[in-house]
């Protein structure tokens, strides 16, 4: 049983000076074999290797319970794998998770902070930060309204906000849009591939929708039923910035039918 | 208009927010506020001069002296008001000193039951226990060991009131969900960061709800506890006993009177509170019905 977990490495750590390797793009992400079996004994993952590229969009997609959340959990450290190595190499690790987590009682501006709060950031560059995130995700003007006052697509927004105020190297998405409506869902597919463009953070997105995964992703993988395996892995040849109408072309739809098509053979 | 309806455009949802708070505040007309509370009311006060006047006789009315004579005898005769407001100042004062003992001594409890299970399983069962011991049983030991004055007074109120403060804090420290813990866990922080920014803020609700019905059980302590004892400067309690005993009718309902009025004006204080405290963010206060 190996465990090897590396605590975020800076991300200017530069291990790869020999000459072969300076032509691989280096790994955000990897895991090798990665197995979790839980306390009680489900086997959730049985040997994954990803590995996630700098800059690189990769989203999961695979039937409920194939532990697409456990490879989140692990990626950020709140679990451990119980067997296979894992690295992360990053200064900091951004999670969103399904709901947009905001504690009720705080305003928008306050739980922008909040992560930055706990991480002892000072007061001052804190304000500036989270200012700088709520103009990004488009919320200036609600910086004193409570979470209940806002629609679900916003509390998304303000929950994207509060991980980028720490300026995360990796942003791990545990399908975040899966509880807001169509058309909200695709103007922040949108907004999320603006910011990936302008932080060029690397990115583990995990989803339900196939047509979501292929827009986003510069790769898209595709995971079997638990215990979770890796049943498929597609290079999504659309250049960035992507544009709304990609949706409608044939190529798009050529790509997503080949993605759900290997999705549908690992249904048992 | 409600407050999940989905808005994207930020001018139109804060339209949407200010048109929330306008309906709470408009709250219907004067009448259609006041009127339906007001004729329950004036069916109370038929229904007891029915009693008084046509029901009883005469040489029975002090069953149910009618409320102007209660008022007459027990508020407008200066000797009896005074007697009666002083028995209310000490019953106040032994309620409200017993509420702070078991809110401080309640919450301190519940955080520390929530901190580690083995304290939780230790301290929990003596809490129920607590609960669950008839009070009015161990009033002439509790008078026994620390004799009949104000202290006693204390420990009957708080014994009372304790309760509902331990469990609706420790139920309240438990309502952040896993992913709110995650977020923390993320982040690193400590036992007591998690403790004031996560759980203290979310047990608000739970915790005030708390405070409120143990106001009321805090009144009802202080009461109790002077009827018992019977000794001592006079509270609202030994007035009710005494009134009885010399068949004072008028007096008596207005000493209950002021005793309900005192449970009615803490109950309301704490209602008061939770909104002032909570109500900017949590559920029922926030519920405004459909216009």
């Amino acid at each position: 049983m190996t465990q090897e977990y590396h605590k975020p490495v800076s991300a200017t750590d530069d291990s790869t000076h020999g000459a072969e390797r300076s032509r691989l793009p280096e790994v955000a992400l990897r895991f090798r074999d990665v197995a979790k079996r839980f306390p009680d004994g489900t086997l959730t993952l049985a040997g994954v290797s990803v590995d996630v590229a700098k800059g690189e969009f990769v989203s999961v997609v695979g039937p409920s319970g194939c532990g697409k959340t456990t490879l989140l959990r692990i990626a950020s450290g709140l679990t451990r794998a119980t067997e296979g190595i894992v690295e992360v190499h990053a200064d900091n690790v951004g999670y969103v998770f399904q709901d947009p987590t905001l504690l009720p009682w705080r305003s928008v501006r306050k739980n922008v902070e909040l992560l930055a709060e706990l991480q002892r950031m000072p007061k001052a560059e804190r304000r500036q930060r989270a200012a700088e995130a709520i103009k990004l995700v488009g919320l200036t003007g609600f910086e004193r309204h409570r979470p209940r006052a806002l629609s679900g697509g916003m509390r998304m927004r303000v929950s994207l906000a509060r991980s980028l105020v720490l300026q995360p190297d990796i942003f791990l998405f545990d399908e975040p849009f899966g509880a807001v409506d169509e058309m909200t869902r695709e103007r922040l597919n949108d907004e999320l591939l603006q910011l990936f463009l302008a932080r060029g953070f690397a990115a583990l997105f995990v989803t339900h929708s196939v047509s979501e995964a292929v827009y986003l992703s510069t790769r898209v993988i595709v995971m079997s039923p638990r215990p979770g395996t890796l049943l498929g892995d597609f290079s999504v040849p659309f250049d960035y910035p992507r544009q709304p109408q990609l949706r409608f072309t044939d190529e798009f739809a050529h790509v997503a039918a080949r993605v759900s098509r290997r999705l549908r053979d690992a249904e048992p | 208009m409600t407050a999940t309806s989905n808005v994207t455009d930020p001018v139109q949802a804060a339209a949407t927010a200010v048109g929330i708070r306008r309906t709470r505040r408009r709250g219907g007309k004067w009448l259609g506020y006041w009127g339906p509370p007001l004729v329950v009311f004036a069916v109370f006060l038929g229904v007891w001069y029915l009693f008084s006047y046509v029901v009883l006789d005469a040489d029975r009315r002090f069953l149910l002296p009618p409320p102007q004579a209660v008022i007459k005898v027990a508020f407008l005769d200066a000797d009896n008001r005074t007697e009666l407001l002083q028995a209310l100042g000490l019953s106040t004062s032994v309620a409200l000193t017993g509420l702070a003992i078991s809110i401080v001594l309640g919450m301190a409890v519940a955080i520390l039951m929530s901190q580690a299970r083995w304290i939780e399983r230790s301290v929990y069962p003596y809490a129920v226990i607590l609960q669950c011991i008839p009070v009015l049983a161990l009033v002439p030991l509790i008078g026994y060991w620390f004799d009949f004055g104000y202290s006693s007074r204390l420990i009957v109120c708080v014994m009372i009131s304790l309760f509902p403060i331990i469990s609706s804090t420790f139920f309240g420290l438990q309502s952040a969900d896993r992913e709110q813990h995650d977020l923390f866990t993320l982040r690193g922080a400590g036992r007591l960061t998690r403790l004031r920014k996560l759980q203290l803020p979310a047990a608000m609700p739970s915790v005030f709800t708390g405070f409120q019905v143990s106001a009321t059980l805090a009144v009802v302590g202080a009461i109790v506890g002077d009827f018992f004892f019977k000794q001592g400067d006079p509270g609202i309690g030994i007035l009710i006993d005494l009134y009885r005993a010399r068949l004072q009718s008028e007096q008596l309902f207005g000493a209950v009177m002021l005793a309900s009025l005192l449970g009615v004006v803490v109950f309301w204080f704490f209602g008061f509170l939770t909104r002032r405290v909570v109500g900017g963010w949590y559920g029922s206060a926030a519920y405004s019905p459909p216009a």
